[in-house]
């Protein structure tokens, strides 16, 4: 509904003809992340568990500064020693190699991004970026295609000349790899060491007295989905005395066969002594005296050689040249140059395995922090004790599910941090301890049981599947085994377990596709193998290289997504990690691989996910991730017949690969794709994409689920925790004919009134707060262009048409969002001293149906918005009413009050003014007058300046009672109704006695001062007090 | 009529496109202050506006006068009682009656820097260099969808060796009136910033208005001011910008 006023607009249209050719070219609408507006998404954590830390460093003069850089959760900066944390990075990669202060200038940072712990979940970089302002502004300095950057040094001499070293890409050869030099602050680049495109370079250390002396390691790697290599002819530890112009390798002393991963220290209290931590057939921690011409083999056991490729760190202590430590699965220190190893902890030592970054004060060695994969970790005492930054939100997801409660759970499994759930909203907002772990390992699927609350489903690498009890905190093992007549199973990484969308069947595959109907006490194999099977890809045991590292990380020929049609159970599709496609239509009697429909599709394309469609049995879509074959490229396709045939829905403003795509429920044209950097959205099929931003990071996005009944999108993300998108129902009706509108309301959810209560707690500014949904109503509507000019704002009428609450308008182009929290003005109380902290609110208007009109500048929008009670309340609905009857009673009194008062104030104070300038007998009364108005005035208010007075009178006993009634949903109790009866007699008391006075008082005294030629007192009308403020 | 003309203005704006890349950091503050109606502000002598703000699900009714030069009070009453703060152009003070007296108070050498601002009617932008302030264009961009100048303002430090107050101001590319605000201000040794964005722009007098301000932190609403009426050279006396020594309008004893 729109009313214009006709006159203005014939009289601007006939002017603005001249120009419309030219504006309706340029104005052609768009979609792009605008167009979302003020959707955003809310973080709700975890961030207990945190997630993986890469790198990290802190300035050396003032080391409460850390800057924290993850493994796919961007980069985060602590001003207060790791109290609070702010997310810096949000823009771009979220995948950190590397990060260096410039300690000169602290206020600049180089970071490298792209992680080098290189395993088989690790996110990609794109090149180095700077900062000369801390944090806020980052400039892109190139080196694009290194993917990945191991270690930044700069000369401490010259700002301008920084090394970089390069690692290159994981899954496949490239030239941009190596050691980089600029000496002109990143302007340009010179690649300074070079070997062969399968070798990158790890390390750089620069001699701590002169600058021209460098060390640099060098890396032969690669990973493909199904093994890893560390180790080759390419990689050496090398060395330079001319600031990188000419190389030296270094041998002497050092193991002469084949290396794999190394790391360097140089001492900089003694820069005579270097560590080099070499991996080899049999690695070992050397140390050099004289600055790297001999080595001496300090150490080969465990302490040092764990997990080189993930764990190659080696740091000399910056006080005590004897002191070295090896941070690894744990953390080691040697006292005597790297003789022996021990580890830090006597008295604690309860911090998360797996180290990859670490800090040690440059002024006061007692302060260490350490990078793991659980998060940043803070030592006051050389490593004895730990405690955990326990507001860094990492959690590194790969799936998420959601249950039917009220408010509902989120579930999902982490990287190295096992399996959670939490809710979508908690009092006071989603704190760590609202989450609560369930399983351990990595986690992946984790379901409530649809048909019981009580059972959840996790599992952990390679396929382990529980079911587990929330109530008695047991599980059992409910894996699928292998039967005589198939081969050993393989389960990947990653292993899918799902359900049908009714809840009665759950899937998991192996290379054969399982189903069970008994919650996993038994299980029916339903296909064949439906991988390429190859035989050279299934070597796990040999993977690893010169270390052998077989975690099932690199288990391969595998089903990895399983998606049942929800319109048909018989029809199920099935994508592998090799690169097939399979559908059976008759429940897995038969199957048909479809991949080579996918003509251009690279062949061996990891198929990331397969989503049938909501609405036709023969439609779904697929994702492909072909990263694992060094191919960013974006893969998305559909098919509309079983596979037959395939259309590209990949655009150009896609530029990565794709984990996941899911189909709107209601609106089929309606599409979410998560991509290793972000969300992007379609609302017409795929035909077109676009970012969505509003809070969602540069982050790899794993998994989706949209809520059934909420309608909220909740993203599994791979580093940042899971993020929910509040109802996204205006998404589905955003049409193209409402993009070219000037402003169209868009339906969101009817709002279902709910109080989430309160909670008192004071854990301390270093707890995560999850943002809670607004509880209350939403008014959404889409504008083509910012309102600029004029007025606007909307208004809100209840059933009888009476305008009730007036609220400003939201005036950026694309989606807003107006919560109205239904509450009426708070009730009017008399003035005191003392706030009347009960009485700060109003009453919940009722639940209903309400108008919304929306005015912008002439023009004017109607829309209707529904309220309902919440069907899950404790409370009848004949209490409710009562309740509120009860609630609006006492609102009242208080007003009545607040009026009662107004008038004895009134006449107090203008009885004090007559009496200044009345007759002496006329004085005496007016004074008498103000005398009683001012007792009972202090009878109806607290009138005692101060804090915790504890003075009570009329005023505070009502503004209690009101509150007590109106925080409590349902039936007040029969005493608070009896004490408002109560205290509604002593005000009808109070306002008779007013009265008294007004009428025999005030009355002779106002016939006096019209016998005294002055004018009466005249109290304040009940109008002009309730008037709008 | 007025407002014809405004869109207008605006249509010709849009239409001529003002190859606008090309425009100076002069060129862009002159246009927006013709926009504005800077000559006519400057020749104001006070401004008196009344309004609401918004904050926490609570609504406070207010009323603001600024004065030259730089005198400010500021009402706002919440449930019943009058809270006023002012500046004098030297001193600022406040009366709080539930802080625990009725009777005013100095205020802060932060609240001070915060009334300084607001009793500035021209705004920082005008005369500049005069003020000391330095100013940069830093380019154009993307602000929700909209186009935008990014001018930078960068203050002179209170104290050697420290960093200035910065403002920047985010100016609609295609009308030249400022959509939002960003300001970093030094508080206790700790940077705060916050948003504030402009809109409801309406002409009083001549002069450009924005009617709606909200202010937000870290991306989170934090306060919605709606302006109801603004008046221009109203006659007011100074004493109202004097702190009294006990508070006048205290009913009670």
């Amino acid at each position: 509904m729109k009313s214009k006023n006709l006159k203005f607009w014939i009289l601007i249209l006939g002017l603005h003809l001249i120009f419309i050719n030219q504006i309706l070219s340029q104005n052609k609408v768009k979609i792009d992340y605008n167009t979302f507006g003020a959707l955003n998404a809310r973080h709700i954590g975890p961030a207990g568990m945190s997630g993986r830390v890469s790198a990290l460093d802190a300035v050396d003069t003032d080391p409460r500064i850390i800057y924290i850089g993850s493994a796919s959760g961007g980069l985060w900066k602590t001003k207060n020693g790791g109290t609070t944390f702010k997310p810096i990075f949000d823009e771009y990669t979220q995948s950190i190699g590397a990060v260096k202060i410039d300690q000169k200038n602290p206020d600049t940072v180089w970071v490298g991004t792209g992680e080098t712990w290189v395993r088989n979940s690790v996110s990609i970089g794109n090149g180095i970026y700077k900062t000369t302002d801390g944090g806020e502004n980052w400039k892109f300095l190139g080196l694009k295609e290194t993917e990945r950057i191991a270690r930044i040094a700069i000369d401490k001499n010259n700002s301008d000349v920084v090394y970089v070293a390069a690692l290159g890409h994981l899954w496949g050869p490239n030239k941009e790899r190596g050691l980089y030099k600029t000496s002109d602050g990143g302007k340009t680049w010179e690649n300074i060491l070079y070997v062969d495109e399968n070798t990158g370079c790890t390390d750089i250390a620069i001699d701590t007295e002169n600058p021209n002396i460098l060390y640099a390691a060098m890396w032969e790697f690669q990973r493909k989905a199904y093994t890893f290599n560390s180790g080759g002819k390419g990689s050496a530890l090398y060395k330079s005395i001319d600031a990188g112009k000419t190389w030296e390798k270094l041998t002497k002393d050092l193991p002469t066969g084949i290396l794999g991963r190394i790391a360097i220290s140089v001492s900089s209290v003694n820069p005579n002594i270097v560590y080099a931590l070499i991996e080899s057939e049999k690695t070992a921690l050397y140390r050099s005296k004289d600055k790297g011409i001999s080595w001496e083999e300090m150490n080969k056991t465990r302490a040092v050689s764990e997990r080189p490729f993930y764990f190659s760190n080696i740091f000399a202590d910056p006080i005590d040249t004897n002191r070295v430590y090896k941070p690894g699965f744990g953390i080691t220190v040697s006292d005597n140059g790297g003789k022996n190893f021990s580890g830090t902890s006597i008295e604690g030592g309860n911090f998360h395995s797996d180290l990859h970054a670490m800090y040690i004060g440059k002024k006061d060695n007692n302060l260490i922090y350490i990078g793991t994969d659980g998060g940043l970790y803070i030592s006051a005492d050389k490593g004895n004790t730990w405690r955990i930054a326990r507001n860094l939100p990492l959690s590194q997801f790969y799936h998420v599910s959601a249950d039917m409660q009220s408010p509902y759970n989120v579930y999902g499994g982490l990287q190295d941090n096992g399996s959670w759930y939490g809710p979508s909203k908690s009092p006071g907002g989603i704190t760590n301890y609202d989450w609560k772990s369930i399983g351990f390992g990595d986690g992946f699927c984790v379901y409530s049981d649809p048909k019981d609350n009580n059972i959840i489903f996790w599992q952990y690498q390679g396929g382990e599947i529980a079911r587990a009890y929330a109530k008695t905190n047991e599980f059992k093992s409910i894996k699928p085994y292998k039967t005589a007549e198939i081969e050993d199973l393989r389960f990947n990484w990653n292993t899918p377990v799902i359900f049908s969308r009714d809840g009665e069947r759950m899937y998991v595959g192996s290379q054969y596709l399982y189903v069970t109907e008994n919650k996993g006490d038994s299980w029916k194999r339903i296909s064949p193998d439906l991988t390429t099977d190859n035989p050279q890809k299934q070597m796990q045991e040999k993977s690893g290289g010169l270390t052998i590292d077989n975690s099932t990380a690199e288990n391969h020929c595998t089903i990895i997504t399983i998606n049942e049609s929800p319109l048909d159970k018989n029809i199920i599709w099935v994508g592998t990690d090799d690169g097939n496609i399979q559908v059976t239509k008759d429940g897995g009697k038969t199957w048909a691989n479809v991949i080579q429909n996918i003509s251009e599709l690279p062949v061996n394309t990891w198929c990331s996910y397969i989503e049938p469609s909501n609405f036709d049995k023969s439609t779904a879509y697929a994702t492909f991730d072909g990263h694992y074959n060094n191919d960013m490229n974006p893969y998305i396709y559909k098919t509309t017949d079983f596979g037959k045939t395939w259309i590209s829905l990949s655009d150009n403003n896609l530029n990565t690969n794709n984990h996941i795509i899911k189909q709107d429920f209601i609106n089929k044209n309606l599409l979410f794709l998560g991509t290793e950097f972000g969300l992007y959205v379609s609302i017409n099929d795929g035909k077109l994409w676009s970012k969505f931003k509003g809070n969602v990071p540069n982050v790899s996005i794993r998994d989706m689920v949209i809520h059934p009944r909420e309608n909220d999108l909740i993203l599994a993300t791979h580093g940042r925790g899971i993020l929910i998108i509040d109802d996204i129902s205006p998404l589905r009706n955003l049409k193209e004919e409402t993009l070219n509108s000037d402003l169209t309301f868009l339906k969101s959810n009817d709002y279902i009134i709910n109080d989430l209560g309160m909670t008192q707690n004071f854990e301390g500014d270093d707890e995560f707060r999850g943002q809670n949904p607004p509880e209350a109503a939403t008014i959404t509507y889409y504008m083509k262009k910012r309102h600029i000019f004029g007025e606007m704002y909307i208004e809100i009428f209840d059933k009888d048409g009476n305008n009730i609450k007036k609220l400003p308008a939201g005036n950026r182009k694309g989606i807003n969002k107006v919560v109205w929290r239904l509450r009426k003005k708070p009730p009017k109380v008399p003035a005191s001293p003392q706030l009347a902290g009960f009485a700060m609110q109003g009453p919940l208007y009722p639940a209903g149906e309400y108008t919304v009109k929306l005015t912008k500048g002439e023009d004017v929008y109607e829309s209707k918005i529904n309220i309902k009670l919440n069907p899950n309340s404790p409370h009848s609905e004949s209490d409710r009413i009562f309740r509120a009857k009860v609630v609006n009673q006492a609102y009242d009194l208080l007003e009545k009050l607040a009026f009662i008062d107004a008038q004895i104030t009134d006449i107090r104070d203008k009885s004090k003014t007559e009496a200044k300038t009345a007759s002496k007998s006329l004085s005496k009364k007016l004074n008498t007058l103000y005398d009683k108005m001012e007792t009972l005035h202090k009878e109806l208010v607290a009138t005692k300046e101060g804090d915790i007075t504890g003075e009570e009178k009329l005023r505070e006993k009502i503004s209690q009672l009101y509150g007590y009634i109106m925080f409590y949903k349902g039936k007040p109790t029969d005493s608070q109704v009896q004490r408002l009866k109560d205290l509604e007699k002593i005000i009808e008391q109070k306002n008779n006695y007013l009265n008294d006075l007004i009428n025999n008082d005030l009355a002779k005294i106002n016939k006096s001062l019209l016998n005294e030629k002055k004018s009466e007192i005249k109290i304040i009308s009940k109008e002009d007090y309730f008037k709008e403020d | 009529m007025k407002k014809t003309i405004l869109i207008l203005v605006t249509v010709i704006f849009s239409t001529l496109g003002l190859k606008a890349q090309d425009m100076t950091i002069d060129q862009v503050l002159e246009t927006y202050f013709e926009t504005l109606g800077q000559e006519k502000l400057s020749a104001v002598t006070s401004i008196t506006m009344t309004g609401k703000q918004m904050a926490q699900g609570m609504e406070f009714p207010f009323k603001v006068t600024i004065k030259r030069p730089n005198k400010l009070r500021l009402e706002a009453t919440v449930q019943g009682n009058t809270m006023v703060q002012a500046f004098d152009g030297e001193k600022g003070w406040m009366i709080a009656p539930w802080l625990g007296t009725s009777d005013p108070q100095d205020v802060g050498e932060d609240q001070i820097k915060g009334f300084k601002e607001q009793a500035d009617i021209d705004g920082k932008l005008f005369n500049w260099k005069e003020k000391g302030y330095t100013v940069e264009l830093i380019g154009k961009e993307d602000m929700e969808g909209t186009e935008v100048y990014k001018i930078k303002l960068t203050e002179k430090p209170e104290k050697e060796g420290e960093a200035g107050d910065v403002t920047f101001y985010f100016v609609d590319a295609e009308n030249f009136v400022v959509l939002k605000t960003t300001a970093k201000r030094i508080l206790r040794g700790t940077e705060v910033s916050s948003d504030s964005y402009s809109s409801n722009y309406k002409e009083v007098e001549g002069i450009i208005f924005p009617f709606s301000i909200e202010t937000k932190m870290d991306g989170n609403s934090v306060s919605q001011i709606v302006i109801e009426e603004v008046k221009f050279n109203e006659d007011i006396d100074d004493t109202i910008f004097s702190r009294p020594e006990k508070n006048d309008e205290s009913k009670s004893e």
